[in-house]
């Protein structure tokens, strides 16, 4: 059954064997096959459930109800927009829906520098494909990759470049191109339509509008999970709820996994906790073209294609380089650091129909932590600590020339990012510029989509805070299953490697409760 | 504007000092917390929006600044009632936001026009030329002021692009569900 907060008019008290705590890619794919296998299962979801029928396309009413915080999600010097979702599927309900596998450099990089010797292209290959088939992923159509998009595909290729188009999990897409707003169509194949209702016909109990404030242990190895029913929007308490369950697995992402951990005292002999944090920092840029080129970006696929010419995915580092990626349908959210005021400003959106727009994608190492703040009720919440570094920020610099570059090269008359000092650039002449790119709070924001790495996997409780079977080091009966526990940004999206661990370690999981 | 704004400077500090860590939020805020109908219908009753009169005029001076009337197309904030919208929204807001934003628009008032040798004056006092000065001056600073800026500017466009007036200058398309 699926129990919305409204429909819920007391107290509860449930008993159940595995609690799984959120309901996105992880928290999905988990909870559908422990109730396949016959698990007794419960899995809470602080968000509210929303259907394509809620879906109104308009961005100013549909991010402060499916996103963490009401898409108000930041770094602590507000220079990172944080977005998670925050609804029945997670961030499965408002991503792009870009299906990547983690990097087959990064799983090298993860062998020999963190020595994860059982997750390799092999042993996850299952995965994959269970995966792949529910979600229904596959290459996008050529006939929804708007011009937008293809300008990347076309661009490459005249220049010799590497590009490519994503694969998605869509099904009867019209490309409305509000993937972003959640998916009016139900198109756009989430755990909310591709995971969770299937584990709820199987026999999971699935409450949304319930936020889990911590993990009690008790004396007989079982645990107790405290958790709030809250109103929807505000998010204010309604009813407690306690859960007893043997087995909890957290799927919160990795912020509030976490700092549900922290919350409930879980963090002793975790000294990794919450550190090694990734966000893959992006910026918006925008390639003026002449008036006669129209991009049509709002409509079709907003994410459909990617140049990949500077990517740089070795061993060593793991992910690494830059690209690009188009994008479209959010209008309102990707303008607030665009060039200038006033007329400048106005000229720039005049020109809103022939302008290409990208999202610069630049992965990071793990550089940040969540760290921990008492507000005054005495309740802990967390805190997104995380500071740029100038190896960062010179690959930004490279990034903003080459990128320039090459939209100057596919014909573009001006050039501009998302930075309230940075001008906007009027010929491949302006290039030289970039090596002054400013970066620091307050002249531009980042948006991190994928965040990664609080709860890292590894070899021992010293350098992480999960095995490789996901489970914490230092309890039998917990295990974090999200992007927390990457030990370095996965790929440059991260639905299908969240997904695919996630099944790879139910799977183990289930094999280990039948031995 | 009719009345100068009466904020003591303990008050103004106060405010500043709380404004820190919600204008770092504020400082690149795409969207200000929102209830959805459910919520908002029990609300309504003792919600009240944020800013009175004095502080509306002053956001009033700086979203009109940020998009001026006229120009490359001729909708500007004040032809959208944008300072009036965006505190409707901010009925709703975390109040720790609400002080970023009040503590704000006191600095931009009171100490930005010293940014332009105009410290006898108010911003909401100056022609628009000159309120366009100091916001760009402000943009090549760091600290409060850029960040300041920022918040503004972010929440303005926001909201600005998200009015049906705006769309129809620029060739964005409506929805295509009508709900």
């Amino acid at each position: 059954m699926i129990y919305e907060g409204h429909q819920i008019t007391k107290a509860l008290n449930l008993t159940t064997h595995t609690l799984v705590i959120g309901s996105g890619a992880g928290g999905g794919v988990v909870s559908y096959n422990l109730a396949k296998a016959g698990v007794k299962t419960i899995v809470l979801e602080e968000g509210g459930r929303f259907q394509a029928k809620d879906m109104t396309q308009r961005e100013e009413q549909m991010y402060p109800q499916l996103y963490r915080a009401g898409a108000q999600q930041f770094t602590s010097d507000g220079q990172i927009n944080v977005a998670q979702g925050s609804a029945f599927g997670g961030s499965t309900l408002i991503n792009a829906a870009d299906v990547t596998p983690i990097e087959p450099e990064v799983l090298k990089h993860w062998q020999k520098h963190h020595s994860i010797s059982e997750i390799t292209e092999a042993t996850l290959a299952p995965s994959y494909k269970r995966v792949r088939q529910q979600i229904g992923a596959a290459k996008i159509q050529p006939n929804l990759i708007n011009n937008n998009n293809d300008l990347i595909i076309d661009a490459a290729k005249k220049q010799g470049l590497k590009a490519d188009t994503f694969d998605s999990n869509r099904k009867n897409c019209i490309g409305s191109g509000y993937c972003m707003q959640g998916c009016a169509y139900d198109a756009k194949r989430g755990t909310n339509l591709s995971y969770l209702p299937q584990a709820s016909e199987l026999g999971a109990d699935i409450y949304t509008d319930v936020r889990v404030d911590r993990i009690e242990k008790l004396k007989n190895g079982q645990y107790k999970i405290h958790a709030t029913v809250i109103e929807r929007g505000l998010r204010t308490a309604i009813y407690p709820v306690e859960v007893i369950a043997k087995r909890v697995i957290l799927s919160a992402g990795a912020v509030h996994s976490p700092a549900i951990l922290k919350r409930s005292g879980l963090d002793k002999g975790l000294p990794q906790l919450g550190k090694n944090l990734s966000l893959q920092p992006q910026m918006v840029v925008g390639a003026q073209f002449d008036e006669s080129r129209k991009m049509n970006s709002q409509r079709g696929i907003p994410q459909a294609t990617y140049l990949s010419e500077y990517d740089d995915h070795n061993a060593e580092h793991g992910l690494g380089g830059y690209r690009i990626e188009g994008v479209g349908g959010v209008l309102s959210n990707m303008v607030g650091n665009f060039p200038g005021i006033g007329d400048q400003h106005k000229q720039l959106l005049k020109a809103y129909t022939h302008t290409h727009y990208s999202l610069l994608l630049i992965p990071d190492q793990p550089s940040g932590e969540i760290n921990w703040q008492w507000k005054d009720d005495g309740t802990v919440v967390p805190k997104i600590d995380y500071v740029l570094t100038e190896e960062w920020k010179a690959r930004a610099r490279d990034a903003v020339k080459n990128i320039g570059q090459f939209f100057f090269n596919a014909g573009a008359k001006r050039v501009y990012f998302s930075n309230n000092n940075f001008p906007v650039l009027e010929s491949a002449a302006d290039l030289d510029k970039a090596q002054s790119f400013p970066i620091y709070p307050g002249v531009t924001t980042f948006i991190s989509a994928h965040v990664q790495g609080t709860c890292r996997m590894g070899t021992n409780a010293q350098n992480s805070v999960v095995d490789q079977n996901l489970k914490l080091h230092t309890e039998d009966n917990i295990y974090v299953i999200d992007a927390s526990i990457m030990p370095t940004s996965a790929s440059t999206h991260t639905m299908l490697p969240i997904m695919a661990m996630a099944d790879y370690a139910v799977h183990k999981m289930l094999a280990s409760d039948e031995s | 504007m009719n009345k100068p704004i009466k904020i003591p400077e303990t008050t103004r500090r106060i405010f500043l000092k709380r404004s820190i860590q919600a204008l770092g939020a504020l400082a690149a805020t795409p969207v200000l917390i929102s209830v959805d109908a459910f919520a908002k219908e029990k609300l309504t009753a003792d919600a009240q929006a944020p800013f009175n009169e004095d502080q509306l005029a002053v956001f009033r001076a700086i979203t009109d600044a940020i998009i001026p009337q006229n120009g490359a197309f001729s909708t500007g904030a004040l032809d959208v009632n944008l300072a009036e919208l965006i505190n409707t929204h901010l009925t709703y807001a975390d109040q720790e936001l609400v002080q970023g934003l009040q503590g704000a628009l006191a600095f931009v008032e009171h100490e930005s026009p010293k940014m332009i040798g105009k410290q006898s004056l108010r911003f909401s006092q100056l022609t628009l030329s000159e309120r366009s000065n100091i916001l760009e001056v402000m943009a090549t600073l760091e600290g409060v002021a850029v960040q300041v800026f920022a918040g503004f500017k972010t929440l303005s466009l926001f909201f600005f692009y998200s009015t049906e007036q705006s769309w129809s200058e620029i060739g964005h398309l409506p929805p295509l569900v009508n709900r």
